[in-house]
């Protein structure tokens, strides 16, 4: 038996002499990672903004997980598709195998699930890249997609760590006790319009909505569906209707006066909102058991909303509770309303919208947002902070935080 | 599929090939508890003979070792692996560590590191298996002496979950540079060796020499100071008739006094140690010239605690009173220090063969015994890690404080 034993570890010895050769050497290529779960692309908000954000900036080697947009892909100067799901160690010799003859010198993370956070683990001990995340839809503290301490390793691995609205931002801080900035999901700065114009059209006259980006729920498209069909106005909608994860019945949409247009330019899109007096913006009940998408809801900011807000100014209606993210900005910056999906109840929103000192009121708000969200040079401000380790200047942190002490400055002053 | 990939199937297709119809269950078990350490493991070292001590055969074991000391030679272990990163960069460390591998997976790691080869291994296994790791440091190779660089040792030890030291000055010397938890962690005793009621006392006959002598100079003042004292002493040294670090002539130090007997069975060495009224341990000097600082200062040789619970003998450690060595039995009471002097020597050979100061150190040698015995170290070793801190506090209360 223990002459067996022997001769088993010599003959893996030997097997272990012939695989354990010294692995290949780095070349001299240097780049910059960008971890995504799926293809970017201008089909929705994650693709649309990772492109704006690093536009122009050379050297991005761009790695995804998988494949929801049949492959669709235009961003970095190389990409790889690394899915996991085998173990770690698995992991790590695809990141080596894929990344190759490169060096990676920074890592950005956007994560939606696991694997995402494996790659940029592997990045980081594999090259000792300077490692960042930038939260924009949670999968961790309201729904828990990804485990708890694969979360805590990454993150402890971070040395910068931004979230896109506060909401999201106090989340993570507080389950991880780690500190946290603010990035929002900015705005091409070419579009941004700090001039203010309330429209004049028949759209405007005609109280005609217009629905931007992606729905998140199905149940949200047909609670939304039956609030419009309610109200007597119509809405075009500029946004996915082809969804890989939904499908969208012409009949319902029809009923509900909804006119869908798909994924339209953005220059063009920014010529079209300017035609109408608010934007619609589905989001969440958080009702338990009846809103299957309630955690996304309360922890998400889409960034249509800052699109529509910074470009055109236009106010939005956000549909659901008063709770979610949504709904909190369009609140705290006064640039829109908040209405259940109670078809009076929107109606009523509407015609409150389309009121002259609303709009004024709103998209001078909205005007005084713009500057602020531009993505202008937003590319070198996010790797100057990834390697400083906090932000490049507060510019950000400002935004929210001015408003919260003119809150409460005006809560002082209130009899 | 990748060069990387396509080796890793290669080698799952070939271990499917090895024999299975005499493994144990443990053998064909896919998860491992890995070890990383410098050299063979073996039983001619302190840190081979603890581990092996520890986990016996290394069964369910993979060792990863970075050199040869002993032309290969280890019994220990199922998976054995010598990975030498020398400058290769970071990712081809991976590389080999992924290789090496293959599809093995790994529970728990315990690094004992010496070269900078171990301490890149062990951050690798860790980090592309995310098992918990032990870091356990036996010898200093980065406080009082260079051999791993700050940044390496840095990142080790925040992968770690456990950190032990040796003895109370290296984890005190690691706690204080690196500002990280670090925790007592001595060597072990086989149980079945342990004497754990009070032996009597030999108030005469020959006393003996433990260990392997680390230095040239502690040995040449050794014989001085044992032929000044006219002393008589058994050399039992397990590296057998040489030191790691310097040849010596049988002869010539028998003229001083000392008989080397060499590696002996370890029954024999025992059966000899229990006869013996008193052991002598070589220690640093700490002085100018010393070649040995770090292990003089920061290490506990093992023999002590060998020594103390397999057969109760007291202790004199010859050397500087700073020594770990040193300052292990005098704060358990269970020896002296004295210099490499004769006369400070002859004294303290016949203060330690006074009845009552036989009966006192054995005594206390006998309370350590059942702390320091390797029954249920293992346990205690992997709850710890899994707790990130010691279970119980068996071995911080061991060494009384200054």
């Amino acid at each position: 038996m223990r002459r067996d034993l022997r001769q088993q570890q010599d003959l893996r010895r030997r097997l272990d002499e012939l695989v354990g050769a010294p692995g290949p050497e780095p070349g001299e290529q240097v780049v910059d990672a960008v971890v995504t779960t799926n293809e970017m692309n201008e089909r929705h908000g994650t693709g649309s903004l990772v492109r704006r954000v690093f536009a122009g900036h050379a050297g991005i080697l761009s790695i995804r997980a998988r494949d929801d947009y049949g492959g669709e892909h235009d961003f970095g100067e190389a990409s790889l598709v690394l899915h996991h799901g085998d173990g770690r160690a698995r992991a790590f010799g695809r990141v080596l195998s894929g990344v190759g003859a490169r060096a990676v010198r920074r890592a950005l993370c956007i994560p939606l699930v696991a694997d995402d956070l494996l790659t940029s683990i592997a990045l980081k001990e594999l090259y000792g890249a300077t490692l960042g995340v930038w939260i924009m839809d949670d999968q961790n503290v309201a729904v828990n997609r990804i485990p708890d301490a694969l979360m805590a390793e990454f993150l402890s691995k971070c040395s910068l760590r931004l979230a896109t609205h506060p909401e999201l931002r106090e989340a993570y801080q507080a389950k991880y006790r780690m500190p946290f900035w603010l990035l929002p999901a900015v705005v091409p700065h070419e579009l941004i319009s700090t001039e203010l114009r309330v429209p004049s059209g028949p759209r405007f006259e005609m109280r005609t909505g217009a629905m931007c980006g992606s729905f998140w729920s199905k149940r949200w498209f047909e609670l939304t569906c039956r609030a419009l069909a309610g109200t007597g106005y119509e809405t075009d909608w500029y946004g996915n209707h082809r969804s890989p994860y939904f499908r969208f019945r012409p009949a319902e949409l029809a009923r509900a006066r909804v006119r869908a247009h798909g994924i339209v330019p953005e220059p063009e899109l920014v010529a079209q909102l300017r035609e109408y007096g608010y934007a619609i913006v589905p989001s969440g009940t958080l009702r338990a058991g009846v809103d299957d998408a309630a955690a996304t809801a309360r922890l998400s900011l889409p960034g249509r909303i800052l699109f529509a807000a910074a470009t055109t100014h236009t106010p939005s209606l956000v549909l659901g509770s008063r709770e979610t993210s949504a709904a909190r900005f369009v609140e705290r910056f006064d640039v829109g309303l908040v209405s259940d999906y109670e078809p009076d109840a929107v109606r009523r929103a509407i015609d409150e919208l389309c009121r002259p000192e609303t709009q004024l009121r709103m998209r001078r708000n909205a005007a005084a947002l713009a500057p602020v969200l531009s993505a202008a040079r937003i590319g070198d401000w996010l790797l100057r902070s990834l390697e400083s380790g906090r932000p490049a200047d507060d510019r950000f942190e400002r935004l929210w935080g001015g408003v919260a002490e003119e809150r409460n400055l005006e809560a002082r002053a209130a009899p | 599929m990748t060069d990387l990939e396509d080796q890793l199937e290669a080698r799952g297709r070939l271990e499917a090939l090895l024999p299975g119809g005499t493994r144990s269950a443990a053998t064909r078990s896919p998860v491992f508890d890995a070890v990383v350490t410098h050299i063979e493991v073996n039983e001619k070292h302190g840190v081979g003979a603890l581990l092996q001590t520890l986990f016996g055969s290394g069964e369910g074991m993979a060792v990863v070792r970075s050199d040869n000391h002993f032309g290969g030679k280890q019994a220990f272990g199922e998976r054995c692996l010598r990975l030498i990163h020398g400058e290769a960069p970071r990712p081809a460390v991976y590389a080999t560590v992924l290789r090496a591998l293959g599809g093995m997976n790994v529970r728990r790691i315990l690094c004992c590191p010496y070269y900078v080869d171990d301490v890149r291994s062990a951050i690798a296994l860790r980090d592309v298996s995310g098992a918990p790791l032990c870091t356990w440091i036996m010898d200093d190779r980065n406080v009082c002496e260079d051999g791993i660089p700050d940044e390496l040792l840095a990142e080790l030890l925040a992968k770690s979950s456990l950190r032990l030291g040796i003895s109370p000055e290296l984890r005190d010397a690691y706690r204080a540079k690196f500002g990280v938890p670090f925790w007592l962690g001595p060597p072990v005793v086989p149980a079945h060796l342990v004497l754990e009621t009070v032996a009597p006392e030999l108030p005469g006959g020959e006393g003996a020499i433990v260990g392997n002598i680390w230095g040239r100079r502690w040995l040449d003042h050794l014989r001085r100071a044992v032929r000044g004292a006219g002393l008589k002493l058994d050399w039992y040294s397990p590296s057998g008739f040489q030191t790691a670090w310097c040849r010596y002539s049988v002869d010539e130090v028998a003229a001083d006094g000392i008989r080397a007997c060499g590696a002996l069975e370890e029954a024999e060495y025992v059966k000899r140690l229990r006869r013996a009224p008193y052991v002598v341990v070589p220690s640093g000097l700490l002085d100018d010239a010393e070649d040995r600082r770090a292990i003089a200062r920061l290490s506990l040789p093992s023999r002590i605690p060998y020594v103390l619970a397999t057969a109760q003998a007291p202790v004199i450690v010859v050397g500087h009173p700073e020594t770990a060595a040193a300052h292990f039995v005098v704060r358990t009471g269970t020896g002296v220090a004295v210099p490499y002097e004769a006369e400070p020597l002859r004294r303290a050979v016949e203060e330690v063969c006074r009845p009552e100061t036989q009966r006192a150190m054995r005594s206390r040698a006998a309370r350590l015994a059942s702390v320091l015995s390797a029954r249920g170290a293992v346990d205690w070793l992997w709850r710890s890690v899994e707790a990130g801190e010691p279970v119980d506090r068996r071995f911080e209360e061991l060494v009384p404080p200054p």
